[in-house]
This record gives C-alpha cells, structure tokens and sequence, in this order.
C-alpha cells in the first residue's frame, strides 16, 4: 500500500467495523467447516461446541462415498461451465448489437430482454419442462435428461446482457469507426476490438452465472431423470430422509459443494470487484 | 403482399448483421423465459389439474385470485420482505463500501473476504442459518445469553421469523450489493471532496451532499436489482422457516408453487403468477420513476 | 391388542412355514452377484419365482425411489439380481429427495415419461389420479391376505389398489430414564394417559435449567397421532359422502391438548415450522434437552449414534383423555405405478421383489424400515431389541393418515393446527379450516 500513513485514530474504527462485518460475513461459513469436521454427538451437544475434541476428516470421505458425488461434482462442473461460456458469447454479442449497432425493433427486444428477468423459473417450470421435453434431436424425451436440456434454459441471461450494455457503453465509439474505416468487419471489431477490453465485464458475468448455475436446485432435479444426471446440488438431499438429516455429513457436502465456487472466485476476484458496477456505470 | 415485404426484406438486408449478433441469445430467452410465461399467461384462462383435460374457464382464475386472502397474505409477505431486505440490504452495503474505500493497508483481502456472503449457495446458507436461529440451542441466543439477553424466539414467533428472515436477506444483500457501491464511491471525484472541505463542510455534510447524490445512479441500479431479487425469493426461505409459522413469512412464489403443485391447480397457479409478474412490473416502474424524480 | 398381535405371529409363521416348503419359491444359489462383500443377511430369505409371461421381453425400467433407499446397497444388489433373473431387462434406479418425489413424478406425467415405479404414499398419488390401479395384478398375484392391513391401506383409496407397501411405521413414545429417575417420574408403560402425560411432563419440565418435558413438533402426521388416540378423526365418509371431520369433539380435545402443552403449559419449546421440524425434537432430545419426544422407529439409531451413552426406554404411545387405549398414527411409504407408466406387469413384478423376505429383511437390518407382510415378523431380528420389540406390538393399532388425498384440505387442517401451535383458538381455527377442507373435498368429489 502506498497510500500515506494514517493516524490511528482513524484507522482503527475502520478496522474494527470491518473485523465485525469480516465475522458477521464468515460466520455461516466457519459453522458450515466446524460441523463438517464434527463427529455427531458433538454437533448436538448444548451449550455449542466450537472446536471439536478431536477434529475428523472422515465425514468428507464418506460425503464423497455417497452415491456418485465425484460423477455429480463433474456434471456440475460440465453444467455451470457450458452455461458460463454460453453466456460470456451470447450475452455478449447480444450487447454488442444492443449498444454499438442501429436497427430497427432494438429498443423494443431490448424492453423484452428486461422483462424475462421479473419472474421466476420456479412458477413457470411446467411449461419450460413440456417445451425441453419438445426440442427435436436429442431422443425421444427431447432434451430432457441431458446436459444440453439442463443447460439451455441458462445459456443467456438477461442479467448478462444487461451488464456487458453497460459496459460497451464505456467504450468509445471510434474504435469502431477506425475499425470500419481499415474495413474490419462487424464480427471483428466484436471480437477483436471490444471483447478485449471487456475483461472485467467477461469476469463479472462469468462469476455470477457460474454460482447460479452451480447452486440450481429445482431444474436440475426435475429434468434429470438418471442418478449420472443430476448435479450436486441434487445431491445433498443423499444426506437428508424422510426423518432425519445426517449434519456432519451433509455440511461436510456443503463445504465440497461451496469450495469450487470459493476457488473460482479467489482466481478472478482481482478483476471482479470492478467489473460487478459497471451495471450502473451509465445513467 | 411485395409492398409489405420489400421493406422487411430490405430491413433484413441491412440490418441481417444485427439482427445475428442478439439472435442467439433471444432465441435462449425466448424459447425458455418468455415462451413458458406466454404458456402461463396462455394457461390462466383455463382449469387445469394435470391429470385431466385443459378446460376455458375465462377470467374465472382472475376473479379467484381478486378474492384469495392467501395469495393477499403471499404478496403482503413478499412487500414486507423485499422492503426489510432492500432497505437494510442497501444500508448495509453503503456501510461496507464506505469503510472498505478507506486506503487503510489490509483492505483489499476485507474487501475480497467480505463478498463470500453472495457466493454461499441459498439451501446451504438458510440451513447455516437454522443452526444459528435455533431458540433452543442456536448459536446466536448462545452468544446473547453471554451478555445477559434472554433467548429470542426467531424462528417460533410470527414476529420474529419475519426479522430473521430479512436478517438473512441482507446479509447476502449485503456483500452482493457493497461492491458495486463502492466503485461508485471511486468513481466520486476527490476534487469535489476537497472543494466541500475548503467551503467548510463538516464529514456529515460532505456525505450528504456530495457522496449521496453523486452515487445515485448506483443505489438506483442496486435498490432496482434488489426489488427484483426480493420478489423472486423462494428456497432461501422455504428451507429455513417452511414459509411460517402460520404462513407468517410464506412468500407470493412459494404460494404459487404449492398452488402448481400440491393442489394441482396449474391454471390458478399461472393466473398467480401473472399478477405477480404485472405487480412487479409496476413497482419497478414507481420506483424507478420515484429514485429518478428524487434526482432532479 | 397384544394378544390378536400375538395370534397373528403364530398364524403367520405357520405361514411363513407353508410358503418356505413351496418349491417354487426360488432360494438363494451360491452365487451372490458381482459387487464386492456383502452382509450375510443378503443370501438369505426368498424371493418370488420368476414370472414367465414377462421372461425374454427386453425393456428398461425406470425405478424412483426416496434417495437414502435408492443409494442403499440393497437395492442395487436387488436391480442386478432382478436383471439376472430377467435377462433383457434394464432396471435404471434413481433417488429423489422424498419431499419433491410428488413434484418430480406429475412433472414427468405431464412430460408423457413417467417412471414405471416411483415411491410415496401410493393412496394419496392414486386419489389424486396420478397413479395407476393395480389390483389385477394383486388378483393374480394373491398375496394379499399376507400383508398387515395397516400397510394395505396406505395403498388403498375407494377399494382399488394403487401400489405394493413397501415398509410400515407408527409414532411411539421414547424417554430419557435418566431425565425421569432425576424428576423422580415412573417410567410409562401399559395403562399411561394424556392426562398422566401432562402430570409427568410438568415434573421433568423446569424452563430455569433450560429443560422441558417434551420436544413438540407441528406436522400434520405427527399431530394424528394424538387425534387417533384420543378416539377422533380429521375425515369420515358418511352415505357416500366424504366430510372432514375436524371439529368431532374428541378431535378438537386432542389439538387442544397437544398444542395447549406448548403455549399454554410450557412444557416443550415452541417448535419451529421448517419443513422437517420433528428434527428440532429429536436434536433437543439427543442433547438431553427435552425428557420425551413421540416419534418413529428411525430415531432408535439416530439417538444411539449421536448420544452414545442416553439410555432410553420405550413404550406405546399413550391413550386418550378417557384412558382407552387405541393407537398411534401410521407411517411407511409404498411403491406405486405412476399414470401412463409403459411396463406396469413388470414393474408389479419388481415390488414382489422389493417386499420379499429377502430384501425386506434387509431393509428392516440395514435401514432400520419394518416390513408390511405379517410372516416376516416371526425373525427373531424383531425379538432382540427391547424397543423394537415395543415399536412392533404397537403397529396394529396404528391408523394412516389419509387426509393428503385432498391436498387443500390437507393444507387447511395443517394451517389449523399451526395456528393452534401459536396461540390460536384449536376449536375456532378448526372449525374454518373444517369449511375450508370440505369445499376442496366436494369440488374434488364432484370433478
């Protein structure tokens, strides 16, 4: 930090207000660790137990046992990184067109585009399942059952195209006119010329679709119906019945399930703090 | 018949490059967002329970859903909640933007440690969750006990579970919402602060009327984001309270669902949720309107 | 009661004798398939002959079933045997999470693939018209006098069968004896009442120390139990009428006096509403927290595994207000043919399979769930653990829940109770919901 030295005086409320909020953040994660590493009576004993007496890794072993949790982690990993890639083109060029091309209709599709966004897919999953169902190609239950159906409803968003408008929009037009000028064409002044200065936008909206689609419940559950479909969200319900549900197990899961998504942050987080505004950047 | 057509064609022509480069995604959120809500809209006007035939039925469900003090009490819940969760989920964050724009030496791993809350997937967190609102033995009255308060019925008290709901609302609010805050801060001049200052503005003053003002159209876009979010919350609050006790947090979407799919009223059930698209329409145009006027 | 049981038992192992001797039922061979070691218990016990009209026809059968059962060893050891012993048949076995197995079939009805066997309460999907009738196939079957009636009924709506039981429970009484030597409270036994209940549960309760004499829990099925007991009903059918029933006297003293030990006594801790809130109960009583819960056969291993060293006792679930024994609530799922299911014959085939000795034993051996036909009671496996042994005497007097044929009036009676819970009026709350319920029943009844 080159910043100068501040006065203790100063510094120190700004520490202590972010040392609570750095906990009251944490919290959740660290009970979601210290149960994962539990045996059982010491999850259930009053008052809380912190740190277990003699701290296991095995409930992770048995977590990964359970069922077909490495195919689970694979597909979840196929699924939420189809889904990111799609939406990093789609969402993208779609942009591209919305704020840097002129053609009739754009307003109108881009008013549209909005409007997907104010309803949820848990209301209308009855007609999404009998359209999957419908699409040609894939066998005789259409996509259902496939990565592809699992996949296709989040492969553009509307979060997404929002967010790199916003973004193109900080981008000089000229760039385009010189380009056009050297006679590039549309599809390379997208590709070569914008996207590269989009990284943070890219970074943004890769984050952000790869979390929502590693944590979909309800889809993945209702289109899979083969066990070497579904994804680990799916599979967390393993660890709960009917009548009980097995804590160390199930947040030793939950730590398999949430680390992934903690990695990918870590690798991208230089470029991501940034790029998440850019949706407000233009008013 | 060609009158109509040249245009469109020439249209095509001109504008085929276009009309390319947003094809993909629009077929994406058209095939699977907007023609299922055209399906639902389509299925409002009828009586369907799965197993039997598609019957007309007209406004009937509209007529249903006027007079339906359930779905009355789901939207009440949801207003309830998307308020207590935007409000505290915005103040929150311009707390953290503010105290993580400090240049205080450590403040890039608080500022990456402080977005985890938005990363945490809803089933895993309202789980977390449960453990530490439970009356009896969660960790939360365990910490109060040891300044003396007595146990707080979050989760057992129509009052309560409401609070800790919102509680949870904005802790994700939050951490999602702080980031982008804070380039906003960033993006404020620092020129302008030092020309308050030689005019003689005191901190308060100098938030007042230079930091808020400048950053409104980032609260704007996160309040707007926010709303949208909070109407759309469902798994979050159905694994940590069920919905109640006594449907007391039970949100419009989770009503919708259990119309769909434990009354198999599917046609009801899409009536319900086109009110619920058109009032969240609305209210992101008042509010959007109402943040704007505040602006000029 | 225990006496018919017992008459039952003789009758039944008599049976069970008879059955053994038939030489078409097939017993075990040497070869246990592939697959690694296995418990012993996994070659023993018979399971049906296999069926001729259906051998040499190839087919895929999908089979759903609540997802701790279906990642059992089991079951896979059941779909390779079953594949063995019907060559050209693919048995394709998927778990899905209990509560959204409902959700998960009707979508895949409405989507025209629908599973050939999924696994919930076949009466409930079968009322509702989401599952296929099978009683041809339990006509040609005649296995039916076999099956504990309790079980049958779980699978039965209007006198038509909707699916094969696949394992029985009932709520009991379980107890801290420690907690109750402490409070100086006699261990219930024979003869315990609602009224005796509350009387022991004030003593064991002292809110100071953070100890209560009973973990509540508010689910619909749960709180049955009490109404069973004390002699009411939530649904009655009266000359081919259908009418909820909740405002029978004997069922409002039942809510009142469940929900009245939580607000009004304070002698549990206020549940919660999440889904799964019996969980809380079971946790407050593992931690010692809580003197008595009223609970299923499935917490015996749960409590043992989480508090090694609770010693708990077990006993019947207590009898009403007049002191007249009569009952808990039942529980158990069962297997059923989902509407519009391609292989419905074989799929039949596959439930004889899965409630067979041999893998009912197992499944009562390795996932603690009972058996629904009445000869396999005769196992000594039933006669070692003293509160087995109470769980087991007590199922005949166990009554199914049926009120979740109609959903809404399901909805409306859990809402009353819940309200109850929290403070309302139990005769008011349930006389609305008694209005609300029998409206949804007569616009189901009249579809």
């Amino acid at each position: 930090m080159s910043a100068p030295r501040k006065p203790l005086a100063e510094t120190l409320p700004v520490y202590l207000f972010l040392g609570l909020a750095t906990i009251v953040a944490l919290v959740p994660f660290g009970w979601m660790f210290l149960t994962a590493i539990k045996s059982g009576p010491e999850v259930y004993r009053l008052p809380p137990v912190f740190w277990p007496a003699e701290p296991t890794l095995k409930n992770f072993a048995a977590a990964w046992g359970t069922g077909n949790f490495p195919r689970l982690f694979l597909n979840s990993a196929i699924v939420a990184g189809a889904a990111t890639l799609l939406n990093l083109l789609f969402d993208s060029m779609a942009a591209f067109a919305f704020a840097r091309l002129r053609f009739p209709g754009r307003e109108a599709l881009f008013a549209v585009v909005l409007a997907t966004m104010m309803l949820p897919a848990v209301v209308t999953i009855i007609p999404l399942f009998l359209i999957v169902k419908s699409l040609p190609a894939l066998g005789p239950g259409g996509w259902l059952n496939t990565y592809a159906g699992i996949v296709a409803p989040g492969a553009a968003s509307a979060f997404g195209i929002f967010l790199f408008r916003q973004y193109f929009d900080t981008i000089p037009l000229e760039i385009d006119e010189a380009a056009k000028i050297d006679g590039a064409g549309l599809w390379r002044i997208y590709w070569s010329m914008i996207m590269p200065l989009a990284a943070p936008a890219c970074v943004t909206v890769a984050i952000f679709t790869f979390v929502v689609q590693w944590n979909d419940f309800l889809w993945p559950l209702v289109v899979a119906t083969d066990a070497d479909m579904y994804t680990l969200q799916v599979g967390l319900s393993y660890f709960t019945t009917e009548h009980s549900i097995d804590w160390p197990l199930l947040m030793s899961a939950a730590v398999i399930v949430t680390l992934p998504v903690l990695l990918l942050y870590a690798f991208l987080q230089k470029y991501f703090v940034g790029g998440l505004a850019m949706g407000a950047s233009k008013e | 018949m060609t009158v109509a057509r040249q245009p469109l064609l020439a249209t095509l022509r001109r504008h085929g490059p276009a009309y390319l480069f947003v094809a993909p995604a629009l077929l994406v959120l058209g095939l699977f967002t907007l023609a299922p809500m055209l399906v639902a809209l389509a299925l409002s006007f009828t009586s369907w329970n799965i197993v039997g035939p598609v019957k007309f039925v007209g406004l009937k469900n509209y007529a249903l859903l006027l007079a339906d003090p359930t779905f009355a009490h789901g939207l009440w819940n949801t207003l309830v909640y998307a308020t207590g969760s935007v409000t505290f989920g915005v103040i929150g964050a311009l707390a953290l933007a503010i105290a993580l724009d400090q240049k205080v030496p450590g403040i890039g791993a608080f500022r990456a440690l402080l977005f985890l809350p938005a990363l945490m997937s809803e089933v895993i967190s309202a789980m977390v969750f449960q453990w530490l609102y439970n009356e009896q033995y969660g960790l939360l009255n365990y910490m109060l006990s040891l300044v003396g308060i007595g146990a707080i019925p979050w989760l057992t008290s129509t009052t309560w579970a409401m609070v800790a709901v919102v509680i949870m609302g904005a802790w994700v609010g939050a951490a999602y919402n702080a980031p982008i805050l804070l380039t906003g801060l960033q993006s404020i001049s620092p020129t302008l602060y030092e020309a308050a200052r030689i005019d003689g503005a005191s901190r308060w003053q100098e938030f007042r009327h230079v930091t808020l003002p400048l950053l409104r159209p980032f609260t704007l876009y996160v309040m707007v984001m926010a709303l949208i979010g909070s109407f759309q919350v469902f798994g979050r609050i159905f694994v940590l309270t069920g919905g109640g006790p006594v449907d007391a947090t039970m949100p419009a979407v989770q009503y919708i669902y259990r119309v769909a799919f434990t009354f198999n009223q599917v046609g009801y059930a899409s009536a319900l949720s086109v009110a619920m698209f058109l009032l969240l329409m609305a209210l992101t145009w008042i509010q959007m309107r109402w943040l704007k006027e505040k602006e000029a | 009661m225990a006496h018919t049981f017992r008459s039952f038992l003789v009758g039944a192992l008599a049976l069970a004798l008879t059955g053994a001797g038939c030489a078409q039922e097939r017993r075990p061979a040497g070869d246990a398939p592939a697959g690694g070691e296995r418990p012993a218990a996994a070659v023993t016990g018979a399971v049906p002959p296999v069926n001729p009209a259906l051998v040499g026809k190839p087919a895929t059968l999908t089979v759903w079933l609540a997802a701790d059962y279906a990642s059992a060893p089991l079951y896979q050891d059941l779909v390779a045997e079953f594949e063995h012993a019907y060559p050209g048949v693919t048995v394709k076995l998927l778990g899905v999470p209990w509560e959204d197995m409902p959700t998960k079939v009707k979508t895949a009805i409405i989507g025209g693939r629908p599973p050939d066997i999924a696994h919930q309460h076949p009466f409930a999907l079968g009322a509702q018209g989401f599952a296929e009738p099978l009683d041809d196939l339990w006509q040609a079957w005649g296995a039916e006098r076999d099956f504990l009636d309790g079980p049958l009924s779980d699978v039965t709506w209007r006198g038509k069968r909707y699916g094969v039981p696949l394992d029985t429970n009932c709520t009991i009484l379980v107890y801290n004896r420690a907690l109750l030597r402490a409070a100086g409270v006699a261990e219930p036994g024979p003869g315990y009442t609602f009224t005796r209940w509350r009387e022991d549960l004030r003593k064991l309760t002292d809110p100071a120390a953070g100890r209560y004499g009973i973990g509540l829990t508010t689910g619909s099925w749960h709180t049955y139990a009490f109404v069973v007991a004390n002699g009411g009903d939530v649904m009655a059918e009266q000359q081919g009428r259908v009418r909820a029933t909740f405002t029978e006297p004997r069922t409002v003293e039942a809510i009142s006096f469940l929900t009245g030990l939580g607000h009004r006594d304070h002698l549990g801790p206020t549940p919660t509403t999440k889904a799964k809130d019996y969980e809380d109960a079971a946790t407050l009583f593992t931690a010692g927290k809580v003197a008595m819960i009223y609970t299923g056969p499935w917490d015996f291993a749960t409590i043992r595994k989480n508090a090694p060293d609770l010693d708990f006792g077990v006993t019947r679930f207590p009898a009403g207000m007049d002191g007249q024994a009569r009952g808990s609530v039942q529980g158990g799922g069962g297997l059923f043919v989902p509407l519009g299911a391609p292989n419905r014959a074989l799929a039949f085939e596959w439930m004889k399979w899965a409630v067979s000795e041999r893998y009912a034993m197992r499944l009562a051996r390795e996932l603690g769930r009972y058996p629904v036909r009445r000869a396999l009671y005769a196992d000594p496996f039933f006669k070692q653990d003293p509160a087995v042994r109470t769980f087991v005497a007590a199922l005949p007097g166990a009554r199914p829940y049926k009120l979740d044929a109609y959903p809404q009036a399901n909805q409306a009676f859990m809402d009353a109770v819940k309200l109850a819970f929290y403070g309302g009026d139990p005769a008011q709350a349930l006389a609305t919901a008694e209005r609300v319920a029998q409206l949804a029943i007569d616009a189901t009844e009249a579809q």
